[in-house]
This record gives structure tokens, sequence and C-alpha cells, in this order.
């Protein structure tokens, strides 16, 4: 068959025949879920890694008396071939200490944006015009003006020519009432939608639950459904974390609930009690998989949101994480065949992977210790390279030797972590690493 | 006058009730790909999320043209393709959209009216007035429903700013890749009659249930802003 391309000399009465037959054949064979996608938990919008990732980018928060003291955007080099493999090689500060926390990528991964949970401004990086360079192009600090009053950006998520900021917190009373809120990828605010209250439930079913917490948000396009979690306020997230944990009070003011919205209208269709924060969210990959997990920080488990033979999308805890008093699950890494799930546990610094084939009944399959505490855990496509990163909150870390700060790599045999490389953020006087991006020349030429 | 109002608001909502009984993209099944019910027209806002670029184009008679000068009010649904992408996921999928939107304007002469199709080529080279008249021949009808043209650029440097502002990235693809001599991601616009782009469909939202039920949102927008706009005007542009 010859290769589609317009030719002056076929008979284009049978061209298009042929052509629309195609069309509508491939349109089909899409259907069928050849959907592709990139590193294992970014937007499925979003231009893809298909091989090795050839940078990190870490988004790292400045530490007073630690080098230049700012928030910065640290690249380390995790090519194997590159001669400087395993190195800090190029650090971008972007001036003071604003929270630095999570960040993602504009649907053309031209730049990069890394969002400060404090001083709810949001950084805008090119990343396209040097992959190994992130250069810092654009703040944007309109975010509680424009928005009605919300703040806390926590990261930011590909939408095809926009970007889709999930909050933690309101400029009013700091807490956990929130929304999420649109900008273009030019940086211009588009609209807020706030997490539905039991007062303000907008037509939701699981009205009685709703708590107006916020946290992450994602999207699984073929069910055009947005599944979003909650977690806490700046009253909270910005408090030292041993005074806080004495607090009764302020302990009871945290996210309990998860919310599926419909995407295309962005309306909160139900909401459900996940107890004692629930915090990354992460769709399944395969293409009759209608289900995501998440894991609860409080509570210590892992939960399932899945559509269930009826139609009907429910939410049901499916596996503890750690021991009797839990391990403080903070982070969840799904392998891209839906079958390995990384889960980072902050109290002990383990991380623990689950073998999640049937996702209704996960079975740990190992424990690993990465350090004295960790927190992001993020995963190659292709399952063989995981890495992780030590920094919670600036106020929630461990103290004095348990303060460890890293990045440490390792490759997944399947059975085990082995590792590769380490960096010392601390010795480096970088600061606390948190969030973790790829980054490849290759998406440009 | 009060009682005019009323009467034209009562017009509006009553097409919008016709055009809800009939929407013949709900005649389109769900598929697994895009496995749910869309929403009703009007029922959600689509933000304004920037002002549509205009610059200059060549018709299908080669002639150059502005491609704001196109729109004349109606609705547009531009999609950057290249006539050499074989990608199944990209330029044959987005055109075929395309296709579907088309035969769903037959059957209601107000979306044929109210809506124009663009498909503008980012690869000047190869894809000349004369190839794009004839990959349209393919996938356009010759008779009925909205219009649809077809249309390139004069050279890459009349190109490469429309591709800027519309944010449409095009990127040379490794010799001899399979699906073409360019990577880009497939991006379709929805422009509405101000010349403002309010949605943009990539892989995984280019459902053409949902699209049309984009473009009745606008126009039910149109009409409350404007009830006089609900006669609409004759198309000024030749099929």
């Amino acid at each position: 068959m010859k290769r589609y391309a317009v030719h002056q000399e076929f008979s284009f009465g049978r061209w298009r025949e042929f052509v629309i037959a195609c069309a509508v054949a491939l349109i089909a064979l899409a259907s069928l879920g050849l959907a592709l996608a990139d590193e294992t938990c970014v937007s499925p919008y979003m231009t893809r890694i298909e091989g090795q990732e050839e940078y990190v980018y870490v988004w790292t928060l400045g530490v007073e008396g630690l080098g230049d003291g700012s928030d910065k955007l640290v690249t380390v080099d995790v090519n194997p071939k590159s001669l400087s493999y395993g190195k800090v090689i190029h650090s971008h500060s972007v001036g003071g200490r604003h929270e630095a926390h999570h960040g993602g990528f504009t649907d053309d991964r031209k730049h990069f944006w890394a969002a400060g949970l404090d001083s709810s401004r949001i950084f805008v990086f090119d990343v396209r015009s040097h992959p190994a360079q992130p250069k810092h192009v654009r703040t944007i600090s309109d975010l509680p003006a424009k928005s009605g009053g919300v703040t806390g950006p926590h990261g930011a998520y590909a939408l095809p020519g926009r970007v889709l900021i999930p909050c933690l917190s309101n400029s009013k009373d700091k807490d956990g009432r929130t929304a999420l809120v649109e900008y273009s990828n030019e940086g211009e605010y588009l609209a807020t939608h706030w997490m539905p209250t039991k007062e303000d439930a907008r037509g939701a079913a699981g009205a009685e639950f709703a708590d107006g917490y916020g946290y992450d948000c994602r999207v699984l396009p073929r069910k055009n459904v947005m599944l979003s979690s909650s977690f806490t306020g700046a009253e909270n997230y910005m408090r030292p974390f041993g005074e806080l944990v004495k607090d009764a009070e302020a302990l009871k003011r945290v996210g309990n609930t998860m919310t599926l919205w419909d995407f295309h209208t962005r309306k909160p269709k139900k909401v459900f009690q996940v107890p004692g924060a629930p915090l990354e969210v992460r769709w399944a990959w395969g293409p009759k998989h209608n289900y995501a997990f998440t894991a609860t920080a409080l509570g210590s488990k892992l939960w399932l949101v899945y559509e269930d033979s009826k139609g009907e999308w429910q939410a049901k805890e499916v596996a503890h994480i750690g021991g009797e008093k839990g391990a403080l699950p903070v982070d969840i890494s799904l392998s891209a065949d839906d079958r390995t799930l990384f889960v980072s546990c902050f109290a002990d610094g383990k991380c623990r992977v689950f073998d999640v084939s049937n996702p209704h009944e996960p079975k740990q399959i190992h424990e690993q210790t990465i350090g004295r505490q960790v927190n992001m855990v993020s995963q190659s496509w292709d399952g063989k390279r995981v890495y992780f990163t030590s920094s919670l909150l600036a106020n929630w870390d461990k103290q004095g030797e348990d303060n460890e700060q890293f990045l440490r790599a390792y490759e997944w045999n399947g059975r085990e972590l082995k590792p590769a490389f380490a960096v010392d953020f601390a010795k480096q006087n970088l600061g606390r690493p948190h969030a973790m991006n790829f980054g490849s020349s290759k998406l440009y030429n | 006058m009060k009682t005019l109002l009323l009467l034209m608001s009562l017009c509006v909502l009553r097409a919008t009730a016709t055009a809800d009984a009939q929407r013949p993209e709900l005649s389109l099944a769900r598929t697994a790909e895009y496995d749910y019910d869309v929403p009703d027209p009007g029922t959600y806002k689509l933000p304004v999320l920037k002002p549509a670029a205009d610059g200059a184009v060549l018709g299908a008679d080669g002639k150059p043209i502005r491609l704001h000068d196109l729109g004349d009010g109606r609705i547009v649904i531009l999609s950057f393709i290249y006539t050499r992408c074989t990608d199944p996921r990209a330029c044959l999928r987005a055109s075929g959209v395309l296709k579907q939107l088309q035969e769903l304007t037959l059957a209601e002469p107000a979306l044929a009216t109210n809506v124009i199709l663009l498909t503008l080529s980012f690869d000047p080279g190869h894809d000349t007035p004369e190839v794009m008249t004839r990959y349209g021949n393919v996938f356009s009808r010759k008779n009925g429903g909205a219009d649809w043209l077809f249309l390139t650029t004069q050279s890459r440097d009349q190109l490469a700013p429309l591709l800027e502002r519309y944010g449409q990235q095009v990127d040379a693809a490794k010799p001899g890749s399979a699906s073409g001599p360019y990577n880009h991601p497939l991006r379709v616009y929805l422009i509405d009659g101000q010349k403002r782009i309010r949605n943009i469909y990539s892989y995984g939202l280019l459902d053409p249930r949902l699209v049309m039920t984009d473009v009745r949102t606008l126009m039910i927008e149109s009409a409350a802003a404007q009830p006089m706009a609900a006669a609409r005007k004759e198309p000024l542009t030749p099929r």
C-alpha cells in the first residue's frame, strides 16, 4: 500500500474513497485504545518522553543560610551516557522562599510552571530553548487577586492550551476552602472552579460529605471525568509540624474527600468520603481501566476510585500502608502497565511497592528504606528508573540528623530498587528537593 | 419594547429547544475513546482563551486573503495539518473529524450557515493551493453543510507568526519517520464570531459530539447577547 500522500497522478475519485475509508478506519483504531502517554503520572494531553529521560528538574525549597537561601529549579543530568550523569548541571534561583512545592509542564512542554504554596506565585521556566538550562522567563503573581481569593497553588496540570492549577487554601481565612484555577499557556487567568461544599454542592451527589478542600486534580479524558483530592489549608501546612500534631482542633481541619467532576463542564458530579487527607491522584492507563488510586497521608490507606459494573463511580479502601501506626504515605507512582504501584512513606523513609494487577486487592511485594525521610517518587515510562526526593514541607521536614535532603535514583528490576546515584542537596547548598519532572532535548527539533 | 424583547427571548429559547431535540450529533454512538454522554449545550461556560490571530493565507485559487476575513462573523473551527502526515492520531484524524462535523451540519441549516471549517497546512513547501484543493476534494462535500476551506501560506516566513500565536508546535521528525517529516501535537481551535479562541481540542478531546455541543453553546451565548443575531445572514464565502 502506498504511503498516504497527495499524488497528482492518482485517480482522485478512487483516492477520495480510499482515504475516507482509511480515515474512518484509523479513527476506529484509535478509539480502541492506541493512546500513548508520557512518564507515568503526567497529563495525557502533554508531549511525551518515550525513551531515556535526560534531565530531572527538581523544584527545590530554599533554606535560610544554605547557599543563596532561595527556592530554585535544579537540573540533574540523568542520562547514563553523559559525562555528567548523576550530577547537578544547572540551578536557577527565583529569589526568596515561596514554599516551592509542585509544578508541571504546559501541554507543548515548552514551559515548566513551578508553584509556591506560601507566596502563591507561579514561576514559569522556558525548558525548550535550552533543556539542560531552564530559564525563568515569567512570574505569575495575580492568582489570589484574579481567582477571587484562592491561594496555595499546589501544582500545574497541562490541558490543551491551558494549565489547571489545583490549590490548597484561600486568602480570607487561610483554611482549606479552595478551588481549581485555570490559566492560559500564555499566563492569563481564565476561570476559578471552587471545590464543592455542603452549602455549594452544585448538584453533586454526596454533598453531605463535601468539605471544600483541595490538593491534586487529574483527568481521565475518555470518560470525561476529573478527580480531585484534599489536604489542608495554609494555616496548617505553613505551621511547624511538631506544633500542629499537638493541636487537636487544627488536625480536624484536614480534607476527608475526593470529588469526581464532569471535566468538560467543570461541574462536580460526586463527592466521596475518603478520610485522612487523600493526596496524589493516579489514573490507570489501560484503555479499559476506569479507576484511579490515591493514598491517604493521615489514614495510611490506599484507596481506589472506580467505575462499577453499573457505570457508577465508587470509592473504597483497598489496602493498609505500613504498620499499626501508619507510615504517612505522601506520594504514589503507578507503572505504565498499571501493575505496580510505588508508595513513598515520609514517616519511616520507606518505599513500599504494591502489585496492583487486581486494583481491588493490592498486595505489597516489596519494602525498602530510601532515607530517613522520603517524599516524592517518580518513575520513567518504561518503569526501569525510579527517583525519590526527601522534602515534604519546610516546616514539616524532620529535624537534626533525620533531616536528610536528597535526590536518590534507583533501577527497578521487578523485585527491588538498586541504587544508581544520589545527590546530597544539603551538602551542595541547594535546599530541600521536592517535585521532580523529566526533561529531554529530543522533544524539540 | 419589553414585549418585543420577551418575544425575541422566547424565539431564542424555542430555537434552542428545537436544536436540542434534533441535535444530530447525539446520533453518534459513544466509543471506547469517548465513553461518556455529552453535556447539554449552554449548561457550561467556555472561557475566552485568547484572541485568534490573523494573518495572510492562500485560498484554493492561490490568491492571498486574511484569515479573519474568512470567518465573517461565523464560528470557526480551525485545524492545522499537513497532507504528508500519516499519523492516524493527528492530521488524518483531524480532517476525519471535520468531515464528520460538516456532515452533522447538513441536517441543520442554522448550523451550516453559522459555522465555517478551515484546514490550514503548516507545510507550505509541499502543500500548495493545488495540493490543498485536491486534499479538500477528498474530505469535503461538494454540496451542502458548512463551508470548508483548505488553506496554505506563501512561505514558512508567512506561516511562522501564525503557528507561534496559535501555539501550534511543529518540529522536524527524525529522518525516515514513519508518520511523516514533522512532529506536532494535534490541535483544532474553536473560534467565536468575535475572533476569540474559546476551546482547543487535542487528542482525547476531539470528539465531534463535544465540538458540536461547544458550537451550540457559542450560538446560544451569541443569541442571548444579541437576540437580533438569531436571524443569520447568508454566508459570503462561496463553496
